[in-house]
């Protein structure tokens, strides 16, 4: 274990650690009983930059987001995509640079900001119900929960343990659990990744249908340029740290694969691939642990 | 290996062997085999009673021994004392390992001073309590505490400092914080490694309680077999070892249904939870 997971560890307790800016959740708690309007939030990111120590992560992006907008965000992995969804999900602070929500600072609305992570993280102690619960309030939490379970298709699953769903079954209540927060912004940080392809376009399908119902606004991280293309208005590029292409998608839908599909996809492909890879990414070399060695004798 | 034997009886008899009903008594086996020998040995004389008392005898004793009340008492006597011991210990590990677990602070203040005192045995503190506490009840207690504290503490620091930070990291951006981050993340999180501190401990609890017990004592198990050494009851004397095998087995089925309860979502504990 590191130094780093120590102090985090270290930390738990006390409510602000080092990587939720200690204003966010101060103002989160002030604004509190305030009732949220529905809909979806417009986004406005200037100048965002991000290094991990030497090395950049991002620089100088400027995004923004139309209400109740669906936008990817394609790139190679490193690019830092992930990296900004985390700056607009307030897991981290951005070195340069602001965020705004309908004009507030982004602290402001931490509540109206739901994240969806590769790994479902649902916690595996609590049954699938009280897994979409999490962290509501209120007396009619239950059927809240129900409510939003009955969404993804799961409302008979709700007395399972996590540990007995397949990965698309956690993925669908980890979206449940976003989407009974009734959020203004879903960050979905490439949520569909593990899954089997047939599983993916199912996921594609729901997403979409709960996005037009709730109408929120709808940031998705995908190295997946068909899944970009398949669900959002806009797809973004990031490339050597910043934005270098920002495409409309004006498909109707549900979005079939066809002609007009096939030529946007294969124009993010073509500007994607036209850079080489990095040769010389800074991999760290894995070291294998003694219980990992297999004998080959 | 390779399967010298096709033959169909063969595998019928591994089919039989491989029963659900077979399979539950097979583990009785062998130790009904080795009394069974013990007692025909015992018949023929090739053992003294001096060495080792027949079954049977041992069984009479045990009968006797109930009957007169005489185990009841020593057996009240010696868990509580157990029982007494193990939870000032475990209490005090699993509060200080939740301590420096969480707080950096405390951990900086606290973990070297208890990792030095951990690699004192605590039977080599026999002396040291006699002399602080005299010889009764309080240096039994002692010692069984001391034992006890150092598994349960470990495993609860390690198991709070394992906790998924991913899921950490979930529940905050849902809006968790303070104690309801702590009660529904981070302890239920470390549970299982605080059982396999607890089920350790359990097992050190009788060991360090059975030599508290013969060097002085007035009563219980320890105590009722030192006396039965003083007039060679080799028969009472295995009824006292007996009696610690059956508690601490007795213990180890409580922690394994303490384990079963609680890490229910376990996919490890689920016997045929499939979809």
């Amino acid at each position: 274990m590191n130094h780093f997971d120590l102090e985090m560890q270290a930390l738990a307790l006390h409510a602000p650690p080092a990587f939720i800016p200690r204003e966010a959740l101060t103002d989160e708690r002030a604004t509190a009983p305030l009732k949220r309007p529905r809909g979806g939030a417009a986004v406005d990111a200037q100048g965002l930059g991000k290094r991990y120590g030497a090395r950049e992560v991002l620089n100088d992006v400027d995004l923004t987001i139309a209400p109740g907008e669906f936008v990817a965000i394609v790139g190679r992995s490193g690019c830092g995509k992930s990296t900004l969804l985390r700056l607009l999900a307030g897991l981290e602070a951005a070195d340069t640079g602001q965020i705004t929500l309908d004009g507030d600072a982004r602290g402001r609305h931490q509540a109206d900001i739901r994240i969806m992570f590769q790994d479902a993280r649902l916690l595996p102690w609590k049954r699938v119900l009280d897994n979409v619960a999490l962290g509501l309030t209120g007396p009619d939490v239950q059927e809240r929960a129900h409510e939003a379970l009955s969404q993804v298709g799961l409302s008979d699953r709700a007395r399972d343990w996590p540990a007995v769903l397949s990965g698309g079954q956690r993925q669908r209540v980890a979206l449940a659990r976003a989407l009974v927060h009734t959020p203004r912004l879903l960050l979905l940080d490439e949520p569909l990744g593990a899954l089997d392809a047939l599983t993916r376009i199912e996921m594609h399908g729901l997403i979409e249908r709960l996005w037009q119902r709730h109408g929120f606004t709808a940031l998705l991280v995908t190295h997946d340029v068909t899944e970009a293309v398949a669900l959002a208005d806009r797809v973004v590029l990031i490339e050597d740290h910043r934005i270098v292409l920002d495409e409309r998608v004006p498909l109707a839908r549900p979005r079939a694969r066809g002609a007009a599909f096939d030529a946007i996809e294969d124009r993010v492909l073509q500007r994607v691939l036209s850079k080489p890879a990095e040769e010389a990414a800074p991999t760290v070399q894995r070291i294998v642990p003694a219980s990992e060695w297999r004998w080959a004798v | 290996m390779p399967r010298t034997s096709t033959s169909p009886s063969s595998a019928a008899f591994d089919r039989w062997l491989l029963g659900a009903h077979v399979q539950r008594v097979l583990p009785w086996l062998f130790p009904i085999v080795v009394i069974a020998a013990w007692q025909l040995a015992s018949q023929a004389g090739w053992l003294s009673t001096r060495v080792l008392p027949e079954p049977w005898a041992v069984l009479k004793a045990f009968w006797s021994l109930t009957l007169s009340g005489e185990i009841a008492k020593h057996v009240a006597v010696s868990t509580w004392r157990a029982l007494v011991g193990f939870g000032i210990g475990g209490g005090l590990g699993l509060l200080l390992g939740l301590l420096t677990g969480t707080f950096r602070a405390a951990e900086t203040l606290l973990d070297s001073t208890l990792q030095m005192i951990r690699n004192i045995p605590a039977l080599a503190l026999i002396p040291l309590v006699i002399l602080w506490f005299g010889i009764d009840e309080w240096a039994k207690l002692f010692l069984v505490a001391l034992g006890v504290f150092f598994p349960i503490y470990l495993n609860t620091f390690h198991g709070i400092r394992s906790v998924d930070k991913g899921l950490i990291e979930m529940a905050r951006s849902y809006g968790l914080s303070g104690w309801k981050l702590y009660t529904q993340v981070i302890l239920p999180g470390s549970v299982a490694s605080i059982l396999v501190g607890v089920r350790f401990s359990l097992g050190l609890m009788w060991v360090l309680l059975i030599v508290a017990e013969t060097i002085s004592a007035q009563a219980g198990i320890g105590y009722m077999t030192m006396n039965a050494r003083e007039f060679l009851q080799t028969d009472v004397v295995l009824v006292g070892i007996l009696l610690y095998a059956l508690l601490g087995k007795l213990a180890d089925v409580l922690a394994k249904g303490l384990e079963r309860w609680w890490l229910r979502w376990h996919p490890g504990y689920q016997p045929d939870a499939r979809s």
